[in-house]
């Protein structure tokens, strides 16, 4: 038995060994840095919250946008993610497991494909405004469809919502449907089993799509930068300057956690809050 | 050593992306095929001759540009004496800086640095001073490449002029029916919404500089008319812009859909935009702009340098600057290499009056901002604070 | 013949005055296809009150869909379930007064114990007093007294089974729905669950309609068995009843154990195997002679002591079987056809051995004629 365990301990080691030196060791290393400084361009030992106020005082407006960004996808492509993986797991039979690999499908082609079929199809001369002139519903194309936050969320969406069907599919693929029909046999309607029975073991899922597409939502801003417009900085870029022209490593680090805090913050946040509304009562 | 990574890590600071996060010449159309084509070819080059290639007396790294190693290429230079090219490509600037000073000397020959790093990498010692008498083709250099700014430090020439261009403004005439004259142009009310610029620092700086503040060395200013020139880009950005192009490829998408009809640009933005349909036309404005020149150069302790000295003069040669001109509708820096342009890519640059382009530009190539500060002359790091300013406006 | 007429009743007798007076459960001309496929044919049941029903039949023979319908998770093609006077053909399960035991229990996974069996309780909105009450009530009926907080998942398959019992039960329900109730415990703990429903039957004294495909489950918890065979009833009766008249030859061979014997009638005289012929009224036709392996004798010599109204076959012993209780003996008959019979006589198995010569004889009465269709 304690052969087993220690043979078990050993085997763990190498994976043990590469998370500690590729990103324990970093991320420990940027969280020191985070209270240094730099002193004509020189990285300077010491203890300062000075690089994190800095971040809450010139950078509040790019970290509040990025947020609710990040929020406004997480949410949508959670809704999204879980309507259709229920319709895949509870309603299409024997097409939901296609169904699910057709979506799944969407995850090849790479991420600026995605960015720049979204533009190809928002744009002035896109898909969308070529067909609304071609109906006569308008005569003049809609520039409002691009380059803004919204074109962000869609393009966002899009690319996350495979990501986020996945852990959601896995937890409802784990309910049981006999418990389904108990509920209704005991007298719930569809929508109390399905807030009383479906909702509460789907939750995991739910929060592992919700922390996946946020977390990648708030990392993100190449998406921004390519459809988003002038006014849509998130704070990645100016995370990315810190570390690429402005050699400031602190105020980039400091940056960083700043966003992992509040980012767990946010993920915390709605695992409690679902968890309140699915909670056995 | 330390001290010299102090002054690497003081001086690289600059990113000078003309391509942002989409490096251009995919955009271009021509070479991501065709590169994966010749890599291809390389390698069963490689292995029917059983590595003969790679036992080529000499192997000549190279590090630069996509498509700048093309030229290098040109004719019978490598057979005749038995020299293969092992390219790497760079995304910027601070990437050579980098990779030079983090143990690529010695293992490094050539790289393709901007006139306004040349100073900067000769004074941090990962340049080896030029033996021109090894050089005869730089006769061959338009006279204005032969003195231009940033390509030696204290009368020592450390680059050789190789590619050049500028960032004009740049519309679409269809939309824009009366001819730009000034960088402001962009503020007329009549272009709201079909505004766009890049987000190509040192590009945008420059020129705006010029306009906000009427300054004649954009590089070298005060904090207002930074300050000047900051409110300026905000207004635009705020107030005009359609988007910030993360790169020309994507700037000359957004022209060809129609979604943009004026900007600050590349010259080849036009020709990519052509072959996507849209016909642009480009003005320097009476401010003047931005002028770019990438280089050949040698790093120190370069492991073939007879090898790398017959390149650095082939790429003097009509030949390899035509080659180069052609595939990525840059200008060449040799007068002889004019008549063998394609059309179109004669088309682009003032090949008949450069000195007059040079002023009418403002003068060239200018050179980066301070390191520190200079008196009231801001430094590099305060310009980024003011383009972190703009960004987060 | 009397004493199997005396048998059986009694119980039918009662059965027949109770459905006639007032049927809990009504089932008429109710059938279900899916398509061209059918699963089950159009047919009548009653079920009264307090009676303990098991429906039996091997798998796919349309016992669960039949279960489902009156549960209402299916509804049927044709026909209209009453219960307790009020049809409720159209009402979804939520809106019978029947509950169910799912095959597998169904409990909420994310629940206790306590949690499950209240939930029903909870969507009707029960005072909190009552709630407490009825669900401790339904745990000590259960046997689950201190296991309220018990996350369901921690417990085992028996106690799982009773908590989904107590689940149904805590609603009152007018019928209690079974679903192979059993069938997922070990044979050790099946006998225990028998006699814990056995007695939660007794104690409360409601209707329990079961579905089984086990036929020793249906003898020792019903009180009625209704046999299935594709989706149509093939007999109905007490267990008695039907172990000892199957009708068909499908009952008898699911039923028990049983030897069968072709043979054929010809104007009232039934000849088996050739050698045995006996008188028996019937349509003329092939039939088949249903012998239970406990009913035979076995006897040895030359000139064995049978019964008058005996009838007797000669063989051979094949195989000897000891099971504890009882001894099964393989008897090669004339013809080579294997007959079971088995025996508690431990003086016999001393005598018998594997190649002995034997004869089989069982009184006339305890076998069955079956008419082949």
């Amino acid at each position: 038995m304690r052969d087993a365990r220690s043979l078990a301990n050993l085997m763990l080691l190498p994976s043990g060994l590469i998370l500690v030196a590729f990103f324990l060791l970093p991320v420990s290393y940027f969280f020191v840095v985070s209270f240094w400084r730099v002193r004509s361009y020189k990285l300077q030992a010491d203890a300062t919250l000075d690089q994190y106020v800095e971040v809450f005082t010139g950078y509040w407006v790019p970290l509040l946008y990025t947020f609710a960004v990040a929020l406004a996808i997480a949410l949508a492509v959670t809704l999204i993610a879980f309507g259709f993986a229920f319709y895949c797991r509870f309603r299409a039979g024997r097409y939901g497991m296609p169904l699910l690999f057709l979506a799944l499908l969407t995850l090849f082609g790479g991420y600026l494909t995605k960015i720049y079929t979204w533009k190809t199809i928002l744009g002035a001369e896109g898909i969308l405004n070529s067909a609304l002139m071609l109906t006569g519903l308008t005569d003049a194309p809609i520039t409002a469809f691009l380059f803004n936050p919204v074109a962000v969320v869609i393009t966002l969406a899009h690319y996350t919502l495979p990501i986020a069907i996945l852990p959601i599919f896995g937890s409802l693929r784990g309910i049981d449907e006999v418990p389904l029909d108990a509920a209704r046999d005991l007298g719930a309607g569809p929508c109390r089993s399905f807030r009383d029975v479906v909702l509460p073991q789907a939750w995991p899922g739910l929060v592992t799509a919700f922390a996946l597409t946020f977390l990648f939502a708030a990392g993100d801003y190449v998406t921004p930068m390519l459809v988003g417009g002038p006014n849509t900085s998130m704070i990645g870029v100016f995370i990315q300057s810190q570390f690429g022209h402005r050699v400031d490593a602190p105020l980039g680090s400091a940056m960083s956690f700043t966003v992992i805090a509040l980012s767990l913050a946010v993920i915390l946040g709605f695992a409690g809050t679902t968890r309140y509304f699915t909670r056995v009562r | 050593m330390n001290r010299m990574i102090e002054r690497m890590q003081r001086h690289g600071i600059v990113k000078l992306g003309r391509s942002g996060i989409v490096r251009l010449r995919g955009s271009g159309g021509i070479t991501r095929r065709q590169f994966t084509k010749g890599a291809l070819a390389a390698g069963v080059a490689t292995s029917l001759l059983g590595g003969r290639s790679a036992r080529a007396a000499a192997e000549v790294k190279f590090m630069g540009w996509q498509g700048y190693e093309e030229g290098l290429a040109t004719g019978d230079v490598l057979a005749k004496n038995d020299i293969s090219i092992n390219p790497t490509y760079m995304n910027d600037n601070n990437q050579l800086i980098a990779t030079a000073t983090g143990g690529g000397m010695g293992n490094m020959d050539i790289i393709t640095p901007d006139t306004s790093y040349t100073p900067m990498m000769a004074g941090i010692g990962m340049l080896e001073p030029l033996d021109m008498s090894r050089v005869p083709n730089f006769s061959n250099l338009f006279p204005e490449f032969q003195t231009i700014n940033g390509t030696s430090l204290d009368g020592t020439q450390y680059s050789l002029p190789y590619v050049w261009g500028s960032i004009p403004l740049m519309y679409n005439p269809a939309v824009v029916t009366e001819t730009p004259t000034s960088w402001l142009d962009l503020l007329k009310p009549e272009y709201k919404g079909k505004v766009a610029l890049t987000n190509d620092v040192i590009s945008v700086m420059i020129p705006f500089a010029m306009a906000a503040t009427g300054t004649k060395t954009p590089t070298r200013i005060t904090q207002p008319e930074l300050d000047a020139t900051i409110d300026l880009l905000i207004e635009i950005k705020k107030n005009h812009a359609r988007t910030i192009a993360s790169g020309y490829g994507e700037l000359a998408d957004l022209f060809a859909s129609g979604e943009v009809a004026i900007a600050q640009a590349w010259e080849p933005v036009a020709i990519w935009a052509l072959d996507k349909g849209a016909k642009l036309d480009w003005v320097v404005p009476k401010e003047g702009t931005h002028t770019l020149c990438d280089c050949l150069a040698l790093v120190t302790d370069a492991p073939d340098v007879d090898a790398s000295y017959i390149l650095l003069n082939h790429g003097l040669t009509a030949e390899a600057q035509a080659h180069v001109a052609n595939i990525n509708n840059t200008g060449v820096t040799v007068a002889s290499a004019v008549p063998l342009l394609t059309e179109r890519a004669r088309g682009i640059y003032p090949y008949d009056d450069i000195p007059g382009f040079f002023s009418k530009t403002g003068g060239g190539p200018f050179p980066l901002w301070p390191m520190e500060r200079e008196g009231d002359i801001v430094s590099m790091d305060d310009m980024l604070n003011g383009w972190e300013r703009f960004l987060k406006a | 013949m009397g004493s199997r007429i005396e048998m059986g009743a009694p119980r039918a007798g009662r059965t027949a005055a109770v459905r006639a007076a007032s049927p809990l459960v009504l089932l008429a001309g109710v059938g279900k296809s899916y398509g061209a496929m059918t699963a089950v044919e159009p047919l009548d049941l009653a079920v009264g009150h307090g009676e303990f029903l098991a429906i039996l039949g091997p798998s796919g023979c349309g016992k669960t869909t039949l279960l489902k319908m009156i549960g209402g998770f299916l509804a049927p093609s044709t026909g209209t379930i009453r219960i307790g006077g009020a049809d409720v053909t159209r009402l979804g399960p939520e809106r019978r007064p029947t509950n169910m035991v799912f095959q597998g229990y169904g409990l909420f996974p994310h629940m206790t114990v306590a949690q499950n069996v209240a939930y029903g309780l909870r969507l009707q909105k029960r005072p909190a007093g009552e709630v407490a009450e009825r669900v401790a009530e339904a745990l000590r009926l259960g046997a689950l007294e201190g296991f309220d907080a018990r996350p369901v998942t921690a417990l085992s398959g028996g106690q799982q089974q009773r908590v989904a019992v107590a689940r149904a039960l805590v609603m009152r329900p007018k019928v209690l729905l079974l679903d192979e109730p059993l069938a997922a415990l070990d044979l050790k703990l099946r006998k225990a669950m028998q006699e814990e429903l056995r007695r939660i039957h007794r104690s409360i004294g409601g209707t329990f309609i079961f579905v089984t495909h086990d036929q020793e489950e249906a003898m020792g918890l019903a009180s009625r068995i209704v046999v299935m065979e594709r989706g149509c009833i093939v007999q109905d009766g007490t267990p008695e009843e039907i172990y000892a008249e199957p009708k068909t030859r499908f009952v008898s061979g699911f039923i028990g154990e049983a030897n069968m014997l072709p043979g054929r009638r010809e104007r009232g005289l039934v000849r088996v195997n050739g050698s045995l012929c006996f008188p028996d009224p019937g349509p003329d036709g092939p039939i088949t002679l249903m012998l239970r392996p406990e009913a035979a004798r076995v006897a040895t010599g030359e000139s064995p002591v049978v019964g008058i109204d005996s009838l007797a076959l000669r063989g051979q012993v094949r195989d000897i079987v000891f099971l504890g209780a009882v001894t099964r003996y393989a008897i090669a008959i004339e013809g080579g056809t294997l007959l079971h019979v088995t025996d508690s006589d431990s003086e016999l198995r001393r005598r018998l051995e594997v190649g002995v010569p034997v004869t089989v004889h069982w009184p006339q009465r305890s076998h069955r004629v079956i008419a082949e269709a």
